[in-house]
């Protein structure tokens, strides 16, 4: 069996390298364009390590944007969004996947078909709700329509779906009430889709250009995108600023994946019950 | 509790950015794209106004070009626009009738005052029963880049270049190069601005309207637009094409020296200074079709317009306001700092604004433009790249694809000014 | 006032559940009644609207790009799911190999090209498949097969931005099996060796079923999320200073969410890219549903 081993072990090895330079090509472009003066970034074929090195490019972004109010803005709202989205998730996710109640199904389609309409065409009801409540141009008005993610609700579901259901009829038996048994037993049984629920929304939310753009009118709310999109103008893009934008703006993601996937390692057993 | 103090502190968190801000003053809300050139000399000229007009506070939003018409659109359609915006000119039918906009104020700016102070293609777009609605920004032609280094390898001339079609044809022909399998590995003409080259042989070959809108139709279907879409055909297609779609599909050939003409506004030329200083590049007018008087080769004229929201409170202001941006004092700023040209016609061939050969043929081509005639912006060059996808791409005959093509957007004017 | 069991559950549902109802009415049940609103009427933002009733579906259904635009959205998803789910799987499998060094490595790279900036993602690939001096172009003369024109062909564009889609992706679904993975106690598969399973029979029978939950999210999610995709092809066609039509060449690329934007912000008829909305609403979620019964497996945990 020795041998095969092996040549299975090389043969993952060798396919996950070229995996890893396909991954990280435009990465590596990313990072080698934010120094390059913006003739150099448009060259054909692209050079990979900068002719005429420069940082310049990061002084602009923080000098034609505020970027640093940019960037707390969106730790703000990541956080905010984060935070909103775990716990609504989890909680609509345990009724889903554990409660019986009339209703069930049609309340879980209909959570689920949010995700199916394009969120251009419920940009201006949303605008004007925001208008009427007052909230636009702050922080919670560009968090808003994100506090609640069917996505997340699903994604936990499926999680909370293979926690046995033992582990909560004991704890109901020994007189747990039902907001100790979601704070107890289930949730510390789903850090792993916790950890990557975290990750998702941060990582998307990070990005989301387009409603902060509208629903924000001054600095006092505007997100890293809406820095990044600034540098693509009418007569051409100057991408070289927009680069080295968001190389400092990819800290964060990384960082945060880095720090949470240790999570999705060391799983937690199954066996056993939880007290 | 820990976990039970952070959700708290994330509440509070959540509560405390509620913040919002009251202004006493007159605010005068203005949206414009951003551009890293205009905008600080839109709010240097803000700081201007507002100093001259105690009392008012301008709010500049820039807004990002992609998504400017998202957060316009959605603005409007939620009926919470700003009081002054800016709009291409292939909206200023549409939006001149439409009543979303307050014209100007007979008290601000008369008619006449308007018709004798800019050049009548920078306005004549946003003229509606009688009145104005919108004044000019944003003023380009189009001109063509030459690549003399490319010419001169061609065995070229580039103090000659093509002053008419036939000659465009054969010397883009020229610098053409092929490898051995016959796929272009340099172009003649660089034509990824596309709605530069059909616009400007369309507007060159027909003699009348190019949209006529009292008949709410399109003229191009018929002989004289046939022409400007045959130079295309010659052009593109054939063994002897002088670009490819897939010749540097989505990069910058002119910029590249991958490609001896470039047609683009005036404006690339500060953009070929900062990135690309190296390339031995000239400006010069378009070509005239054959036959065409040469001393005066039409070229078409693009601008925007500064309008003044019909929802506004302050209309008379808001027309003071964008009256003072389209003022000679602010148009010699565009024209210096962002290498915008100038709709004043006391401005054209100012010796101040012209301090280089660039410059003057620039400021020429201003005298020689006819504006863009289209009811639309994105929708009328859709239907028009169209036709050049299905002669170039799709193989499809001339006059196939420019039938299709000049019934759709007939259909389209018919839909917009029922 | 003793509750019964049963009513003490839905009690605690309904409890639980207030919170994610409320702002769902607010974010998503308002707007889709507003859009539904908006969908009966003719209205192009410069005039004003006029009621129509259930024209604009009516047009919606002759329209050739209606049609043109599912069947790309439906292409773009037969394409990228399926190959998403089996290369995520296999790298979550290789990751998870107890004896594998650098996983951690491995698995932060694997995950970048989803958080990777999307200007700078279109520009490489871009590059990677220009057609006369690009490197697939390149490889593929040298293997002497033909080299299509990719995103300047009508026919070849789309699959080029379908790699591409497959390429953010991998990372997202990756992570998701790889948690899954996680939830599979280890006892039972040193039991199955114990038993002399060999490890394809390990897989088949003791792997799949217990990721089936995991499998059936990431399938169901990554089809809506297909039916949907917006960014990737918007971005590579008409993204920057290609001075690009969204829709690619003669619409080749025309996902039906560009299809509906178009409609909507480009040539201001809201009513009608409205309408053209709620069909798409109406496709995923008939599309949800039958992959729910389809590949839903219960299991008695």
């Amino acid at each position: 069996m020795k041998g095969a081993d092996y040549v299975l072990k090389v043969l993952v090895y060798f396919s996950l390298a070229i995996g890893v330079v396909i991954m990280l090509l435009p990465l590596v472009w990313m990072f080698s364009a934010s120094f390059k003066p913006l003739g150099e970034v448009m060259r054909t074929p692209p050079t990979w390590i900068p002719l005429q090195p420069t940082v310049n490019n990061y002084k602009e972004v923080f000098r034609q944007v505020p970027f640093a109010k940019y960037y707390l803005n969106s730790v703000i709202v990541a956080i905010i969004v984060i935070g909103s989205v775990l716990i609504t998730s989890s909680l609509a996710a345990y009724v889903f996947a554990k409660f019986e109640f009339p209703g069930k199904q049609i309340w879980f389609f209909l959570i689920l078909s949010s995700l199916m309409v394009p969120f251009q065409v419920r940009m201006i009801p949303l605008y004007r709700i925001s208008v009427s409540m007052g909230i636009t141009d702050t922080l919670f008005g560009v968090s808003f329509p994100w506090l609640v993610d069917a996505f997340g609700i699903f994604l936990m579901r499926q999680f909370i779906i293979t926690i046995p259901t033992e582990l909560i009829e004991v704890a109901r038996i020994d007189g747990a009430s039902e907001p100790l048994i979601f704070w107890r037993v289930i949730l510390p049984n789903c850090k792993q889709a916790l950890s990557a629920l975290a990750i998702f929304t941060f990582a998307w939310n990070w990005e989301e250009f387009l409603w902060p753009l509208i629903a924000s009118n001054s600095n006092a709310s505007r997100t890293i995108p809406i820095g990044l999109q600034s540098f693509a103008e009418q007569y051409g893009s100057n991408v070289h600023w927009q680069m080295a934008g968001a190389v400092v703006a990819i800290v964060p993601l990384l960082l945060v994946f880095m720090l949470l996937e240790k999570q999705f390692v060391e799983g937690i057993t199954m066996t056993g019950l939880k007290g | 509790m820990r976990k039970g103090s952070l959700v708290l502190t994330w509440v509070i968190l959540m509560s405390l950015c509620l913040v919002g801000a009251a202004s006493p003053q007159v605010v005068i809300r203005h949206w414009q794209h951003h551009h890293e050139s205009r905008t600080p000399v839109l709010e240097s000229v803000a700081k201007e106004f507002e100093k001259r007009n105690p009392g008012v506070t301008i709010e500049f939003e820039p807004i990002p070009y992609d998504a400017y018409f998202d957060k316009l659109l959605t603005a409007l359609a939620s009926k919470t626009g700003p009081d002054v915006f800016q709009v291409p000119m292939g909206f200023g039918i549409e939006m001149s009738r439409s009543g979303l906009l307050a014209p100007v104020p007979e008290s601000v700016f008369t008619t006449k005052e308007i018709e004798a102070s800019f050049l009548p293609w920078t306005v004549s777009q946003f003229k509606y029963n009688g009145k104005y609605y919108g004044l000019p920004t944003d003023v380009q032609t189009l001109v063509m880049f030459v690549n003399d280094t490319l010419l001169k390898e061609a065995g070229l001339d580039p103090n000659k270049p093509p002053r008419t079609w036939s000659e465009l044809i054969e010397q883009s022909r020229i610098v053409t190069k092929r490898d051995k399998s016959g796929k272009i590995i340099q172009g003649g003409l660089d034509t990824r601005y596309k709605w530069a080259v059909i616009n400007l042989f369309l507007h060159q070959s027909i003699n009348g309207p190019v949209v006529d809108v009292a008949k709410k139709r399109v003229t191009y279907g018929e002989r004289e637009g046939l022409e400007a879409w045959n130079l295309i055909a010659q052009l593109m297609t054939g063994p002897e094409a002088v670009d490819s779609p897939t010749f540097l599909t989505g990069q910058m050939k002119f910029e590249q020296e991958r490609a001896a003409f470039y047609i683009n506004h005036p404006v690339t030329r500060g953009r070929l200074e900062l990135n690309h200083p190296d390339i031995k590049w000239s400006v010069h007018h378009v070509p005239a079709p054959d036959g065409h008087d040469l001393s005066k080769p039409t070229t078409v004229g693009h601008h925007w317009a500064y309008v003044a929201n019909a929802k506004t409170q302050n209309q008379k202001l808001a027309w003071q306001w964008i009256q003072f941006l389209a003022s000679e004092e602010v148009q010699r700023k565009w024209v210096l700092e962002s290498r915008d040209l100038p709709s004043l016609i006391r401005l054209v061939n100012d010796p101040e604004l012209t301090p280089d050969l660039e410059a003057k043929i620039a400021m020429d081509s201003l005298q020689f433009a006819r504006p863009f005639e289209g009811v639309g912006r994105n929708d009328v060059d859709e239907i028009r790249n169209e036709i050049w996808d299905n002669i170039v791409i799709g193989g499809m005959s001339v006059e196939k694809a420019v039938s299709a093509g000049a019934m759709a957007e007939t259909n389209l004017i018919q839909r917009k000014l029922r | 006032m003793r509750l019964s069991s049963s009513q003490r559950e839905t009690l605690w549902a309904y409890i639980f559940l207030i919170p994610t109802l409320v702002l769902f009415g607010f974010i998503v049940l308002y707007p889709f009644i507003y859009a539904f609103y908006l969908s009966l009427l003719e209205w192009g933002i410069f005039g004003n609207s006029t009621y129509t009733g259930l024209r604009n579906y009516a047009d919606m259904l002759k329209d050739n790009l209606f049609w043109k635009s599912i069947g790309i959205t439906l292409h773009w998803t037969a394409g990228v799911v399926p190959g998403i789910i089996a290369i995520s799987l296999l790298i979550a499998l290789a990751l998870n190999i107890p004896t594998l060094k650098l996983k951690g490595t491995f698995r932060t790279i694997y995950f970048i090209p989803v958080v990777t900036n999307m200007v700078a993602a279109s520009f490489v690939w871009r590059w990677l498949f220009e057609p006369t001096f690009g490197v697939v172009n390149y490889f593929l003369g040298l293997l002497g097969l033909p080299e299509p024109g990719w995103l300047a062909s009508t026919k070849w564009a789309l699959p080029a931005m379908m790699v591409v889609g497959i390429w953010k992706q991998i990372g997202f679904a990756m992570v998701i099996f790889l948690a899954g993975l996680q939830t599979i106690p280890k006892e039972i598969k040193e039991a199955a060796r114990i038993d002399g399973a060999s490890r394809w029979q390990e897989f088949c029978r003791i792997v799949l079923p217990l990721l089936n939950p995991t499998i059936v999210f990431v399938a169901v999610m990554l089809v809506i999320n297909a039916l949907r995709v917006f960014t990737i092809p918007y971005v590579m066609s008409a993204g920057g200073f290609t001075y690009g039509v969204p829709g690619g060449p003669l619409n080749s690329t025309r996902v039906f969410v560009i299809h509906i934007y178009d409609l909507g912000f480009r040539q201001f008829n809201i009513g009608y890219a409205s309408a053209n909305a709620f069909a798409l609403l109406l496709l995923i979620m008939s599309v949800t549903i039958i992959q729910m019964k389809l590949i839903e497996r219960p299991f008695e945990y």
